[in-house]
């Protein structure tokens, strides 16, 4: 070994040497958690820092087991599984006893391996995690602990279920340090879902629900004092009602068919409010019915600073009886439009006017270019 | 209180290397230690602040980089934005060696950039996942101070972490 590259160890040291246990765990937290364990055999400074990890994340499918497994192969599978099971529980065991911060599981359910997600649940909610997102893929529906519903110390909560299985609620979900829910794949229909589930939690500032699958009778019931963005979107129209008391609400983004929407005290502070709607497949009531629904909604936002509507061609020609109803103004009105409407000029015109004369400003911003084209209403 | 009209403000940081750099104040403002100091002495803005821990290729570097997420963030939000930010973070780490990665995420702890620190962390555990252990030895500058006995025995015991995994390859 030559003079400089001892000497240059020897700075490696001194330079490694301060990099403290917290700026190492925090690069661990970036690694797979199965890889971030491994690190255990680096050294004999390095063995114990991963039970002090705050970051846990338990994915399958990124579970590193010899090659990539076929999924449908269930010895297969089985095998993965089981040596996913160990692990989590082994971590869970050895791991010091100090706080978590986030966990993330993504899982497969099913027998005997049911307990293993309920476990990972109460042990992160017994060590006040903040940051939690559960990704289930299981056959039959699956309960939370009770514990979880109304766990103190949660900030932030994303779960997500299968269309095949989507996620059942609780009648409650009381939260207090909740701000931030992001639910996918789950019905609000049903017997046991109750329309003020995510009225129990009276931080909550963004609350984002992605494909619901339904919308029972009962409707939804959305009240929370500290709103301030809210995602909708609907993969399938219900009867139900959508109720929103958010006066603090600034951002609204909704896609799906007009459910009957309302707001109560008009928030005034409203800035951007996004529509992408859609025409279900077969819709049961009237082209009426349909038109009513759709201006309620647009009505309900018309303060609002920025209005964008995402249109699609079989939208606007259900909006054709658009003129003869009651359009309020809007404030600011901005039209995204794909490029099939060019070939139904006409109708697109038409919508045009109406909507025109209802708004105060209105921009038209077209999905791609269609050279050539040349706007009759005379809007920028 | 005197009121700068026009021009921006700005504030003078020395290196332990003893070169100073002139920023603008939003830049200091992105570094929270410094944004900590000001707020609990707002009379100090005219001082130069000392960076006894930094070096000036890394303050210039992350001076750098500042600015341009300041600048991105300017902008309207959108999806060739986020594109852009993504091939801006890539630059910036792939022409570095390890040495001035561990540096810069040294200097940005210190200087508590979240943002860049997060990033930093992240291309470090990229350069170094799904590698051989004597790999990361090297990169971390380590010492196996383990005997091959104690070594087997730390394997056996944490089976479960090991397990399914191929064995290293350099």
């Amino acid at each position: 070994m030559s003079l400089t590259s001892e000497k240059r160890d020897e700075m490696n040291e001194d330079r490694m040497g301060k990099l403290s246990d917290d700026l190492l765990l925090k690069i661990m937290s970036f690694l797979n958690t199965k890889q971030a364990v491994q690190t255990c055999v680096l050294s004999k400074r390095w063995k114990p820092l991963w039970q002090s990890l705050p970051n846990l994340d338990f994915n399958f499918d990124t579970f590193p087991f010899q090659q990539e497994i076929d999924d449908e192969d269930e010895e297969e599978l089985e095998m993965k599984m089981c040596s996913f099971s160990k692990f989590i529980s082994q971590v869970l065991f050895r791991r010091c006893p100090t706080d978590l911060v986030k966990v993330c599981v993504q899982s497969h359910v099913y027998d005997p391996h049911c307990f293993l997600v309920d476990g990972l649940i109460c042990y992160a909610v017994k060590h006040n995690v903040q940051q939690l997102t559960v990704h289930l893929l299981s056959d039959c529906p699956y309960l939370f602990p009770e514990s979880f519903w109304t766990c103190r110390s949660l900030t932030s909560l994303e779960l997500k279920g299968t269309d095949w299985m989507p996620m059942k609620l609780p009648t409650l979900l009381a939260c207090p340090a909740l701000k931030s829910l992001r639910l996918s794949q789950f019905s609000a229909a049903g017997p046991n879902f109750e329309p003020t589930a995510f009225s129990g939690c009276p931080n909550l500032e963004n609350l984002k629900l992605f494909d619901i699958l339904a919308v029972g009778s009962k409707g939804l019931c959305i009240d929370a004092d500290n709103l301030r963005s809210l995602v909708l979107s609907f993969a399938s129209l219900g009867d139900g009602k959508v109720e929103i008391y958010a006066p603090r609400l600034t951002t609204f983004k909704y896609s799906g068919t007009p459910p009957i929407v309302c707001l109560t005290d008009h928030p005034d502070s409203v800035d951007d409010v996004y529509f992408d709607l859609k025409t279900p497949p077969r819709f049961k009531r009237s082209e009426k019915e349909y038109g009513l629904r759709l201006i309620n909604i647009l009505n309900e936002f018309r303060h609002a600073k920025s209005l964008t509507l995402s249109l699609s061609v079989e939208v606007l020609t259900k909006c054709c009886s658009l003129r003869d109803q009651d359009l309020r103004p809007f404030a600011n009105l901005k039209i995204k439009v794909d490029k099939w409407l060019f070939m139904k000029p006409k109708s697109f015109e038409r919508i045009l006017d109406s909507l025109l004369s209802c708004s105060a400003t209105m921009k038209l911003c077209m999905d791609s270019q269609m050279a050539g084209y040349e706007s009759p209403v005379g809007s920028d | 209180m005197s009121m700068a009209a026009v021009e921006t403000k700005k504030i003078t940081l020395r290196t332990a290397d003893n070169h100073e750099f002139e920023v603008e104040e939003a830049i200091a403002m992105e570094f929270s230690t410094i944004k900590t100091f000001f707020d609990e002495n707002p009379d100090a803005s005219e001082d130069t602040i000392p960076l006894p821990n930094v070096t000036s290729k890394c303050l210039s570097a992350i001076i750098e980089y500042c600015k341009s997420h300041l600048a991105f963030r300017a902008r309207e939000t959108s999806s060739s934005i986020d594109e852009q930010v993504r091939t801006y973070d890539e630059e910036f780490v792939k022409a570095r060696d390890n040495e001035s990665l561990k540096e810069l995420i040294l200097a940005a702890n210190y200087l508590n950039i979240k943002a860049l620190l997060d990033m930093l962390n992240q291309a470090v555990a990229d350069r170094i996942k799904n590698k051989s252990v004597e790999y990361v030895r090297r990169f971390f500058g380590l010492e196996n101070d383990y005997t091959p006995e104690e070594e087997a025995a730390i394997r056996a015991e944490n089976e479960w972490a090991f397990e399914g995994v191929d064995p290293d390859d350099d």
